[in-house]
C-alpha cells in the first residue's frame, strides 16, 4: 500500500515540477526516499537490470547501450539526463511503475554514480557494466582503492559483471568475485604508448602481490595490457576485444565485425565495446549491435557545438578532478584539424562540495596544449591565474594565454583569435557560456 | 655551476594529489637560482645510493601505496639515517609524513613499525579529515594555503610543528598545530602542490637549502604563481 501511495507522489511531484520547469529529476524520489528508504526493494523489477558505473565513461557506455536496445526492439527505461545519485534512480524507477510496484518496461539501466551504489541495494543488478576507476573527485571519494571497495560491496553472485580488462584495478575483481565475470578491452593500436603518458599513473602495482606492473602498452593512463613478474595476475586474453582501432576513419573491429565509433577518441572505442560486451552477453542479435552501433546519426554524449563570433564552438564537458576525462578531451582539441582557440577554467571545483582541491590540475597532461596549432588559450574563472600557472608549468608560451577578467569579454577577445572555439569547462562556466553564445545569437 | 640532486622518492606510488607538481616548482625555483637540478626518480626495490641526494621528496598515497614504501623504507633506514643526519633536506607532503614517526596503529589495533626519524605516533581512524587549510608559520610572514585529506591522526608529537591552522584538524581534531618543521625536515599533511600553491613558502625552503650549501639566493620571479596565491586569498578570505 506505501509503495503506491509512493508512486503516485513521485509521479504527482513529477507533473507538477515540469508545470512549474523545475528539475523532476531528483524532488520526487527524495520525497519517496523519506518516506521509505527501502522502496527500491519493494519494486518488482523486469527481467534485466543493468548497471553503468565507473569513474569515467558511464555515461556514454549507458547511452550507447540503451541505443542498441532499443533498435533491436526492448523497451528500456533508463536516467538519459545522466541524474545518477539515489534520489534520482528513485524518481526514474517509481514513474515506471505501475500501481502495483511492478516496472513497466523490458529492462531497467541505470548510469550511477560509484558512491551511491550501495544505496540501490544488492538483489537487484543482473549485470553490472564497469568502465574504469581512477582518482576523480578524491576531496569526496578518497583514492580510487576506497572507490572500488564501494562498489564492488554492493554486488552479489547472481549479478554478471563486465568489466574492462584494460584497468587492473578491476580485472583484481576475478581474484575475489565469484560470479560470472565478462572482460572486454582494445587491443594494441598505433597510438599505444610504451610507456605512461605521465608518471602519475594509478595502481602501478600488482593488486595481489604488490610488485610493480610491467606493461606491454598504455592506451591512456593506467589502462593497456599488463602482466605481473612475480605471480600469475595479469590481463591476459579477454572476451571481447576491440581490435584494428583506427581513430581517423573511426572504425575498430569487435567480433571480426567492423564497427563505426561515433568520435575519434579512445572513450569512444571503450563505450563501444563495453556495450556490444553487454548487450551480446544478453543475447541480443550480433547484426542487430553491429547495425545499432552503425547508425551514423549516433553521436557521443559529450561535445554538443555552437558557435561564437562565428566560430564553430565545441564544448567538452571536461569533469574537474578527473585527469583521465581531461586527458581525453585534450587528445580530442589535439588531433582535430586546424588552428585553434581553447577556452580553459572554472569558478568551483566541484557541484558536490564547497572545498577547492586544486591538485588534479597537476595531473593533467596540460603539456598536451602546447601545440603550435593552438592560437590562444583563454583562462577564466574564480581560478584562472591557477590554470595559468599550470599552462606556464606545461611550458605554453605565455603570449598565448589570455587571462579573462570580465566574461562578458570573451565575444569580444574570440573574434581576434584564431580557428574554431574548443572549451574544457566544467558544469558552472559551461551554464555561463551558454549564456553569452545566446544572448550574441539574440543581438545578431 | 653547483649542482642540486632531488630524489623523488616512490613517485610512482606517492602520487596521489599532483605531486608532480612540487618537484617542478623546485625545479623551477633552484633553476632561478643559478643552480643546476638533477631530479631522480626512484621507487621500491631499485638500488639507491641516499648520500647523493641534497633533497628527498615524497608525496601522498592510499592506504596500500604507504604500506608498500613503509616496508621498502624499513629495508633502507640505515642509508635514510645516514643521509638525514649529513644534513639532506627531506620535503614531505601529504600522508608520507606517517612513514617518519615511531608507530602506526591500524582500526585492527595492530601496531606498525616506522622509521622513527621523528616523536610522534600515528593512528588510523575509521573517517576523513577533508577539507582547506590555511595557517601561520614561523618561517615567513605569509600565510600557508592548501588541502587536506586523509585518514591518520598523528599523537604524542614531540617535535615543532610546520604551522598553525587558523581552523579545521591539525595532528588531530580540536589541534590546530599541522606537520613538522624540525631542522632539514619540512612535513605537513597539506598534500598536492604546496610548492606551487605557496610560492612564499618555497621562496624559504629555497633560501635554507642554498644557505646549508654556502650558495647565493638570488631570488625567484613566479607571477603567475603569486598572483594565484593572492586571488585565492582574496577571493576565499578577503571577502568572506
Amino acid at each position: 500500500m506505501l509503495l503506491a501511495v509512493q508512486i503516485i507522489i513521485s509521479k504527482t511531484m513529477t507533473k507538477i515540477c515540469h508545470i512549474f520547469k523545475k528539475n523532476a529529476s531528483v524532488l520526487p524520489g527524495y520525497i519517496a526516499y523519506l518516506l521509505n528508504n527501502r522502496v527500491l526493494d519493494k519494486v518488482k523489477y523486469p527481467r534485466y537490470v543493468i548497471v553503468v558505473t565507473g569513474s569515467s565513461g558511464k555515461g556514454s557506455t549507458t547511452a550507447l547501450i540503451a541505443h542498441i536496445l532499443k533498435t533491436s526492439g526492448y523497451k528500456v527505461v533508463y536516467n538519459e539526463s545522466g541524474s545518477n545519485i539515489i534520489n534520482a534512480i528513485t524518481t526514474l524507477v517509481l514513474n515506471h511503475c505501475n500501481l502495483f510496484g511492478k516496472m513497466t518496461c523490458d529492462v531497467l539501466l541505470l548510469e550511477a554514480d560509484e558512491k551511491h551504489l550501495h544505496l540501490f541495494g544488492k538483489n537487484k543488478m543482473t549485470h553490472l557494466v564497469l568502465t574504469n576507476i581512477t582518482r576523480d573527485q578524491t576531496a569526496r571519494n578518497g583514492s580510487p582503492d576506497l572507490v572500488y571497495d564501494s562498489i564492488i560491496h554492493c554486488v552479489d553472485d547472481q549479478t554478471t559483471i563486465i568489466l574492462n580488462a584494460d584497468d587492473p584495478m578491476l580485472q583484481k575483481t576475478k581474484l575475489q568475485f565469484p560470479g560470472k565475470i565478462i572482460t572486454y578491452g582494445l587491443a594494441k593500436t598505433k597510438d599505444s604508448l610504451q610507456s605512461p603518458q605521465n608518471k602519475s599513473i594509478d595502481n602501478a602495482y600488482c593488486p595481489n602481490c604488490h610488485k610493480k606492473l610491467i606493461y606491454h602498452y598504455y592506451h591512456y593512463g593506467h589502462l593497456g595490457s599488463y602482466y605481473c613478474r612475480n605471480c600469475d595476475f595479469k590481463r591476459g586474453k579477454v572476451d571481447y576485444e576491440a581490435q584494428k582501432v583506427d581513430l581517423e576513419n573511426q572504425t575498430m573491429t569487435i567480433q571480426k565485425e567492423e564497427i563505426h565509433l561515433s568520435k575519434n577518441i579512445l572513450y569512444v572505442a571503450y563505450a563501444t565495446t563495453a556495450a556490444y560486451a553487454l548487450c551480446d552477453t544478453i543475447h541480443i542479435d550480433r547484426e542487430k549491435i553491429k547495425e545499432a552501433l552503425n547508425q551514423k546519426s549516433l553521436s557521443a554524449k559529450r561535445g554538443k557545438e555552437y558557435t561564437l563570433a562565428g566560430k564553430k564552438v565545441t564544448m567538452l564537458e571536461s569533469k574537474n578532478e578527473n585527469p583521465l576525462s581531461y586527458y581525453q578531451s585534450l587528445k580530442y582539441i589535439t588531433k582535430e584539424p586546424g588552428i585553434k582557440t581553447v577556452i580553459l577554467g572554472f569558478d568551483n571545483v566541484s557541484r558536490r562540495y564547497q572545498e577547492n582541491d586544486l591538485s588534479w590540475l597537476w595531473d593533467v597532461d596540460f603539456e598536451l596544449l602546447n601545440d603550435e596549432k593552438i592560437d590562444k588559450i583563454l583562462c577564466i574563472g574564480r581560478f584562472k591565474y591557477d590554470v595559468l600557472t599550470r599552462l606556464s608549468y606545461a611550458n605554453v608560451p605565455k603570449e598565448k594565454c589570455i587571462i579573462v577578467e570580465n566574461l562578458n569579454d570573451i565575444p569580444a577577445i574570440t573574434k581576434k583569435t584564431k580557428g574554431n572555439i574548443y572549451t574544457m569547462v566544467c558544469f558552472d562556466m559551461t551554464a555561463i557560456l551558454h549564456k553569452i553564445m545566446e544572448e550574441e545569437h539574440g543581438n545578431n | 655551476m653547483e649542482t642540486i640532486r632531488i630524489a623523488h622518492l616512490y613517485y610512482d606510488l606517492l602520487n596521489l594529489y599532483g605531486e608532480s607538481g612540487n618537484v617542478k616548482a623546485l625545479f623551477r625555483h633552484l633553476e632561478q637560482n643559478k643552480v643546476k637540478v638533477i631530479i631522480h626518480n626512484l621507487t621500491v626495490e631499485e638500488d639507491i645510493d641516499f648520500s647523493k641526494y641534497d633533497i628527498i621528496y615524497m608525496g601522498s598515497g592510499n592506504k596500500e601505496a604507504i604500506e608498500i614504501a613503509r616496508q621498502d623504507l624499513l629495508k633502507r633506514k640505515k642509508e635514510i639515517k645516514k643521509a638525514w643526519k649529513k644534513g639532506t633536506f627531506f620535503l614531505i607532503t601529504g600522508n608520507a609524513l606517517d612513514l617518519f614517526g615511531k608507530t602506526y596503529t591500524t582500526l585492527e589495533e595492530e601496531q606498525k613499525e616506522m622509521l622513527g626519524f621523528l616523536n610522534f605516533d600515528v593512528k588510523e581512524i575509521d573517517f576523513r579529515i577533508i577539507g582547506e587549510t590555511k595557517g601561520k608559520s614561523d618561517m615567513l610572514k605569509e600565510e600557508i594555503i592548501g588541502f587536506q585529506n586523509r585518514y591518520t591522526i598523528m599523537q604524542n608529537v614531540e617535535e615543532p610543528c610546520f604551522y598553525k591552522l587558523d581552523e579545521k584538524t591539525g595532528y588531530e581534531p580540536n589541534v590546530y598545530e599541522e606537520g613538522i618543521k624540525k631542522e632539514h625536515f619540512f612535513g605537513t599533511y597539506t598534500l598536492g602542490p604546496l610548492f606551487i600553491r605557496n610560492p612564499f613558502l618555497t621562496e624559504k625552503i629555497i633560501q635554507e637549502i642554498l644557505e646549508s650549501k654556502s650558495l647565493p639566493y638570488y631570488g625567484y620571479e613566479d607571477t603567475f604563481a603569486i598572483k594565484a596565491y593572492r586571488e585565492y586569498m582574496k577571493n576565499f578570505y578577503e571577502t568572506k
